[in-house]
């Protein structure tokens, strides 16, 4: 009979010692699967690598995570590891990128969908529920990424000018709406990420689509046109 | 090195130099201490390796970056050592808290000072984020501490940048009885653009370059409180920001 308990846990005293707060982390065993191609196996390993860096992070920190960690997590051998990255740094690099390449296709997917006028909201909405559903990653792109070594900060801030990007387009599409300048954008997208990593920092990533009404309140207000009163603008908000 | 002491107002930004508080001669602060017996009290020499230290990590932040910082990199820094830390921290943390507390005490206090005597909301936001650029664009060390190192240097000093925002939160939002349907919570979404927008100059090593963004910064904190005219011409009173 197959065993489902599909779950490796980390070494007990580190775990302990790190985050007495938190459960230690348990991720899916991979089950072992004849017919994968060479490319298949590969694309699996890396996948398992990052799932279980992001599971690491959550639980260590950057700072104290070892490549032991994520190995243990991923199920896969150091050598296996150091086939696929040379270093915890180029780790987290490919980890983040990935990350947010699938984020931005959630929001994207979503947007594309929406009417015009809704697309800001459905996109944020399409965002949220992304980072919601896997918390370790959202802790991996929000929060880890400040602390992560100095070239993690400068792709962080990158994220953060292409966010801005994505902002002044999805606000010009909306009608009724002033451009809003490019250092504005910057601030929303800066003052947005802020919000979402404080969420996840107190443990409240789950939560995140609660906010979408205070977001999009903070992202639509420097669009509003200049000449409208405030019970108008209450009207547009 | 421009000396510490207060800031004159509208002249040259004060700067924050942990080793000359107090007063202290600036060549005894600053200066190692003689070696072997020097007669000095005992408390003087306590006083003054603390702040020493506090300097140091100040300065040895933006190299390192919190995470990565060891004890060893702070008391070479300040010439101080090893036992020396000791008795004045439990460990780096503390010294990074007390860091924390004195540079945000000094920051907080001179941004205040410059709002006191507003009576008008508008100008009381206007001239607060032009004074805290302006001293954040003077002293760039201060800059990196609080927006780019507290953010990654633990919960203890998470909640210390969280209280000092929610200072500046509470003066934001005493512009919102007019606007009942605008979220508590704005203010904080609000200043967390500025402190995203203090690390961007930082990890841009551009900090001194900060009071630019001033125009921009003050339109964008005032505009979900009174809408973009009267931000406008809020910003049409403000002074040319060096």
């Amino acid at each position: 009979m197959p065993s489902f308990e599909n779950e490796v846990s980390i070494r007990k005293p580190r775990a302990f010692r790190r985050r007495p707060d938190l459960p230690p982390p348990k991720v899916e065993k991979i089950k072992p699967r004849s017919g994968l191609s060479r490319a298949e196996v590969i694309a699996d390993q890396r996948r398992r690598i990052l799932e279980g860096l992001a599971l690491a992070l959550a639980y260590h920190g950057y700072e104290d995570t070892k490549i032991t960690d994520i190995v243990e997590l991923a199920g896969i051998s150091r050598p296996t590891f150091y086939e696929h990255f040379e270093s915890k740094d180029s780790c987290f690099a490919a980890a983040y990128e990935d990350g947010v390449q699938r984020l931005s296709e959630a929001v994207e997917a979503a947007g594309g969908k929406a009417e015009r006028s809704a697309r800001l909201s459905a996109g944020l909405g399409a965002g949220l529920e992304f980072l919601a559903s896997s918390p370790p990653l959202a802790h991996l792109l929000l929060v880890e990424s400040l602390a992560a070594a100095r070239p993690a900060r400068l792709e962080r801030e990158r994220t953060l000018d292409r966010l801005a990007q994505a902002l002044r387009r999805s606000q010009a599409r909306l009608p009724g709406r002033e451009a809003i300048s490019e250092e504005t954008a910057r601030l929303l997208a800066g003052g947005l990420a802020s919000h979402l990593s404080g969420r996840v920092l107190a443990g409240e990533a789950e939560r995140l689509p609660e906010s979408q009404g205070l977001l999009l309140q903070y992202l639509l207000a420097p669009s509003l046109p200049a000449t409208s009163s405030a019970a108008e603008r209450h009207a547009a908000g | 090195m421009a000396a510490g002491g207060p800031p004159a107002p509208g002249g040259e930004p004060g700067r924050f130099e942990p080793d000359l508080l107090d007063g202290l001669p600036a060549e005894l602060a600053m200066a190692r201490l003689p070696a072997g017996r020097h007669g000095l009290p005992r408390e003087f020499v306590a006083h003054n390796q603390r702040l020493r230290l506090v300097a140091a990590m100040l300065r040895v932040l933006p190299e390192r970056g919190y995470p990565a910082l060891t004890i060893g990199h702070v008391t070479s820094e300040a010439a101080v050592s090893r036992a020396a830390f000791y008795q004045q921290f439990a460990g780096k943390e503390e010294c990074f808290l007390t860091t924390y507390d004195l540079a945000g005490e000094w920051f907080c206090e001179r941004v205040e000072r410059t709002v006191a005597g507003e009576e008008d909301w508008r100008d009381r936001i206007r001239l607060g984020a032009a004074e805290a650029l302006r001293l954040l664009g003077a002293n760039p060390l201060v800059a990196h501490l609080m927006a780019v190192e507290a953010p990654q240097a633990g919960r203890a000093a998470r909640e210390r940048q969280q209280a000092m925002l929610d200072r500046f939160a509470t003066v934001l939002r005493a512009g919102h009885p007019g606007r009942p349907e605008l979220q508590a919570d704005l203010a904080d979404l609000l200043l967390g653009g500025v402190v995203a927008l203090i690390a961007r100059y930082v990890d841009g090593d551009r900090a001194e370059r900060l009071p630019e963004a001033t125009a921009v910064l003050v339109e964008y904190l005032l505009i979900p409180y009174i809408g973009g005219e009267e931000a406008k011409a809020v910003l049409a009173s403000l002074p040319e920001a060096g």
